[in-house]
């Protein structure tokens, strides 16, 4: 269940993690964190669809593999819409959470269980409590920003092989914020210096050695001309499944219905209308 | 052995300066000594309690968790009771060691309609409610609340808690301190505010231990002199003897630091015990001395005839008593291991710093113009001459009153009680005690069971057949006294009520683990925390109970029906097993009896043999025991008949009793023997042994049964008991072998007494 709250987390930190990847040189190491991302972005103009597959191996050698498909659309009015529906997901399979962001105003959210097959909306006063048990919140999910948990401060330049890519990427060691409590106070970060993706996230205990490889980028992909980080590995230590994670992406024949994602329709999605 | 006191006759600086130069090397490590009031930490991490409570802590996080009551009569739902709540709260979670502060205002609490559900916060945003209508509107939600009400909030309305729980590797007794120093802003009328858990536990001894030693030590100290001012009459019979038992503590004490012992509930009362025995070695050596100074030997002679004479008695009375501790290796207790070690190191720097110090001083110091002692004609005299007298003309009616005196106190064995709980031992008037009266006068209490169920596999925790057994699980807890239990099948009927519109008819286990599936999953997206209720891949999880416990024995019983009904219910694939301090206390407890009878063995045995060795009978040896069988007897008999029970304290009263009480066996057999074998009769040799070693002993008894006495000032209820056990068990040690040992040696005439030990250079003692 952990796991699968995980990649729904995951997931909705790449529709988030919208950033800037312009060029930029001797960029101090605060304004590198500030223009970091994670995963891929799923967000762009119209209409989208997103498989997300995760390969997750636990300490006790068990694998197992859930897969989600994400419908994603804005409106002209500047409405974000996610759909994020479970498509083999354990005993969750079939439900569904959709989002709707206008823009300016607070997410609402509703989740669809097929199995009591009701419909109820998520109270707003969850949002600034922890999503999924992660020490993001839902806050957080509205504007994740590592320079606001972290100091940061560019120690040098290292090639990295990513998939069949050489990559050049600045190093930095980050420091949590005083007052921050986060699962990992000190880590290691990798972050491409063209793209600006994060490509590895090491833990560093406090005798300033590496713990854990906690996020690796295996494979970089391209999207609308644009380079995006696909396929990647994560691993929140203390006996958690390590995760391999996939994202495939394509636009829909047509741009979607804004119907689709009304909630009083969510009773009425049917994936095979996608091809699922 | 001449040529050892010859030496130190001769360089009595070279000799106090090595004592010197050992102590300054002792005293730099003293600073680094540390305490250790974890009771968690007093059992050997092999115990299978232990290691099943580290498995817990590894897979849940603490087992044990800090609580800070609130209790104001007048009721809590009212803006100024809230708001200390609150800003407590918002305080205790600033602290670096704390992983999750739960409060009435805080604390996760569902709530279902038709079109939405919502966990939040009991108190909207987890803020103070701050006009009447809000208060009013939070009261309600958190009577409807199973999170909330009879929980974290009494029934009665008039105390709430909250709980911390800290993170694992968190230095406990820091975080402890940060949450006293937090409460006490706050802890102003009409609030009463009390905290529990182990780790204020651990603050509140370490402080309530150190305000002990600043009076005890100056009060043995005081006694110590006194005694010995009443023996000598002179400054050196005082000085001396007390440099050479504070020496000895230091020395104790910096040793420890060395090897890192800590300072525990048991061992801080370490200096007092060192001095109150240790004096015993320099008033016979001193005594000795002026024995000697008394035949009109000259300074040199008469120290090194000190030390040559003294080294025998000194060392066997020294090495008795050493067994006594020692034998505490065999405890289960991890202090108490350490301490009878510990003590045992100090016995042995008293008798060598008696044996070295005191002659090497004596050779530097003016031979005394010796008084004449007050104390021949005193009453302990007149005492000890009616004791004489009576054990000459009716020592049969001495020895038939002992055997009865023996049975009657041990007919009262059967109602000895053991009680390990932390109650008996700090006494009802202890704050820690005080905070776990208020949770059991307005919660359920403050003892916490947890028993890990375990599935095995994924998702396992999800099948309603393991749900609807936790549901019985506890339904049986309940029947046994666990009031308050929290599980994940509550939070699943929960969920079901709340997502089904708040309808009551749902609060049960749905029929499909896809169905309590969707369920959890809705609770987690919407922030909710599963807590120790299940790991993340809902294999295994914790059900916790909150109970209250009038005694160890009672919370025996519950762990046995608890462990029968866990054997039956779950021996199939779905393991369930009790982990958490109630486990550890149990193992404690059902320890403790087996630990007291290994060291009485212990120390009995390696007392008899030690005399039968030193004396060269082992009928000798066997004599030298019944006046200790019956010390023991009667100290079991008087702990049964008064209630007292055997705690981590008054367990050790019996084998230190023996270890100490063996000297005055060996002193009192030594002498008479060599009053017989000088040819005198036997009952002369009765009048000689009592009117010479006897007073000896007399005295040595009253300086330890005052010394130990003084712990009766202790902080501690079970310190004070030991106390005065231990000062019961040497005044009736003294008698017995004043009465019993005679009346035996005279009635049966045994064959040692009529041949010669073995050949010792020195055992010829004019104690």
């Amino acid at each position: 269940m952990k796991r699968v709250e995980l990649l729904v987390s995951t997931l909705l930190l790449c529709v988030l993690f919208v950033g800037s990847a312009a060029f930029a040189e001797e960029l101090t190491g605060e304004e590198i964190l500030a223009r970091a991302k994670f995963g891929g972005e799923l967000k762009s103009e119209g209409s989208l669809i997103i498989t997300f597959r995760s390969e997750s191996k636990t300490t006790d050698g068990t694998t197992t593999a859930d897969s989600f498909v994400g419908f994603s659309k804005r409106t002209e009015e500047g409405t974000e819409f996610l759909l994020l529906y479970f498509l083999d997901v354990g005993y969750n399979s079939g439900s569904i959470l959709l989002m709707e962001t206008p823009e300016q105003e607070t997410t609402r959210q509703w989740y669809y269980s097929p199995e009591w097959d009701l419909l109820r909306e998520l109270d707003v006063e969850t949002q600034g409590q922890s999503f999924g048990g992660s020490t993001f919140s839902f806050q957080d999910l509205g504007g994740y920003d590592l320079e606001g948990y972290y100091t940061a401060e560019v120690i040098g330049n290292e090639r990295l092989v990513v998939g069949e890519a050489e990559r050049m990427a600045y190093v930095l060691p980050l420091s949590a914020k005083p007052q921050e409590e986060l699962d990992f106070p000190t880590a290691k970060m990798w972050i491409d210096k063209e793209t600006f993706f994060v490509l590895r996230v090491q833990k560093i205990n406090p005798g300033e050695e590496v713990e854990q490889t906690v996020y690796e980028v295996l494979a970089l992909g391209e999207f609308d001309g644009a380079a995006t980080v696909d396929h990647w590995l994560e691993y929140a230590g203390n006996g958690s499944p390590r995760t391999i994670i996939i994202l495939e992406r394509r636009r829909p024949e047509d741009e979607f219905l804004d119907e689709v994602f009304d909630s009083e329709n969510l009773v009425l999605f049917d994936p095979a209308e996608y091809g699922f | 052995m001449r040529k050892f006191f010859s030496w130190i006759a001769t360089h009595p600086y070279i000799t106090i300066g090595i004592v010197l130069l050992i102590t300054l090397g002792f005293l730099a490590f003293i600073p680094r000594l540390r305490t250790d009031t974890d009771f968690a930490n007093y059992i050997d991490k092999t115990d299978p309690s232990v290691i099943a409570m580290e498995r817990a802590e590894a897979r849940y996080g603490a087992q044990s968790l800090l609580m800070v009551a609130v209790e104001n009569d007048a009721g809590i739902f009212n803006l100024a009771t809230l708001t200390k709540i609150g800003r407590m709260a918002e305080s205790f979670e600033q602290i670096a060691g704390v992983d999750e502060v739960t409060s009435p205002l805080n604390a996760q609490v569902i709530t279902g309609t038709e079109k939405a559900i919502n966990i939040g916060p009991a108190s909207p945003g987890g803020a103070v409610p701050e006009t009447p209508e809000e208060i009013a509107v939070y009261q309600e939600r958190a009577m409807a609340s199973n999170t909330v009400w009879d929980y974290l909030i009494a029934t009665d309305s008039q105390a709430a808690t909250v709980l911390i729980k800290l993170k694992i590797d968190a230095d406990q007794v820091a975080v402890a301190k940060e949450i006293i120093a937090i409460v006490k802003n706050y802890d102003s009328p009409p609030e009463k505010i009390y905290i529990t858990g182990m780790s204020y536990m651990n603050v509140v001894l370490s402080e309530l231990m150190g305000k002990d030693l600043l009076i005890l030590l100056p009060l043995v100290i005081l006694v110590i002199v006194l005694v010995l001012y009443f023996s000598f009459w002179s400054v050196r019979g005082v000085l001396l003897p007390l440099l050479v038992v504070v020496l000895s503590t230091l020395w104790t004490l910096g040793l420890m630091a060395i090897f890192d012992v800590p300072i525990t509930i048991i061992s801080f009362i370490l200096p007092v015990i060192l001095m109150a025995i240790g004096i015993a070695y320099c008033i016979h050596v001193l005594n000795y001395y002026y024995e000697v100074v008394k035949t009109g030997s000259d300074r040199r002679t008469a120290v090194i005839e000190t030390g040559l004479h003294m080294t025998a008695p000194v060392s066997m009375t020294g090495f008795t008593t050493v067994a006594g501790f020692l034998s505490l290796v065999n405890s289960f207790l991890i202090p108490q291991r350490q301490f009878g070690v510990v003590t045992a190191i100090g016995v042995c720097a008293a008798m060598v710093l008696s044996l070295v110090l005191i002659p090497a001083l004596l050779s530097l110091l003016k031979v005394p113009e010796r008084k004449a002692k007050k104390s021949d004609r005193g009453p302990i005299t007149r005492v000890l001459s009616a004791i004489e007298q009576l054990v000459i003309r009716r020592r049969r009616s001495v020895l038939v009153l002992s055997a009865i005196l023996f049975v009657a106190f041990l007919a009262g064995l059967p109602l000895l009680q053991i009680e390990t709980s932390e109650r008996e031992f700090l006494g009802d008037s202890n704050p820690v005690v005080e905070g776990m009266e208020l949770m059991k006068r307005h919660f359920s209490g403050s003892e916490q069971l947890m028993i890990e169920i375990d599935t095995g596999t994924t998702d396992g925790l999800l099948e309603p057949a393991v749900l609807n057994e936790i549901v019985a699980l506890q339904g049986f807890l309940q029947e046994k006294g666990v009031n308050k239990t929290v599980s994940i099948a509550d939070l699943v009927k929960e969920m079901n009520q709340k997502f089904h519109a708040d309808d009551a008819a749902y609060y049960a286990i749905p029929d499909t683990p896809r169905l309590v599936s969707q369920l959890l999953f809705f609770f987690s997206l919407q922030g909710g925390s599963l807590g120790n209720m299940a790991l993340s891949d809902f294999s295994a999880g914790e059900v916790m109970g909150l109970y209250s416990m009038e005694g160890s024995a009672q919370r025996m019983d519950l762990v046995h029906e608890v462990q029968a009904y866990l054997d039956s219910h779950f021996a199939g694939s779905v393991k369930a097993q009790m982990v958490g301090p109630t486990l550890v206390q149990s193992s404690l407890y059902s320890q403790i009896a087996k630990s007291q009878i290994t060291s009485l063995v212990t120390s009995i045995i390696a007392a008899g043999l030690i005399v039968s060795i030193l004396m060269g009978s082992l009928i000798a040896g066997l004599i030298s025991l019944i006046p200790l069988l019956l010390t023991v007897v009667i100290n079991f008999g008087v702990m049964a008949y008064s209630g007292t029970p055997l705690n981590m304290a008054t367990l050790m009263v019996s084998s230190i009793a023996i270890g100490i009480g063996i000297d005055y066996a060996i002193h009192l057999i030594s002498r008479f023997r060599r009053e017989v074998l000088a040819g005198k009769s036997m009952d002369n040799a009765l009048q000689s042994t009592i009117q010479t070693t006897g007073r000896g002993i007399a005295y040595n008894a009253i300086a330890l049964a005052l010394g130990f006495i003084i712990l009766l000032v202790s902080s501690f209820k079970g310190t004070n008991s030991f106390g005065l056990l231990i000062a019961m068990t040497m005044v009736i040690s003294a008698l017995s072998a004043f009465t019993v040992i005679p009346a035996i040696l005279i009635t049966w005439r045994p064959a040692f007494l009529f041949r010669s030990p073995w050949k010792m250079r020195g055992n010829d003692s004019r104690e």
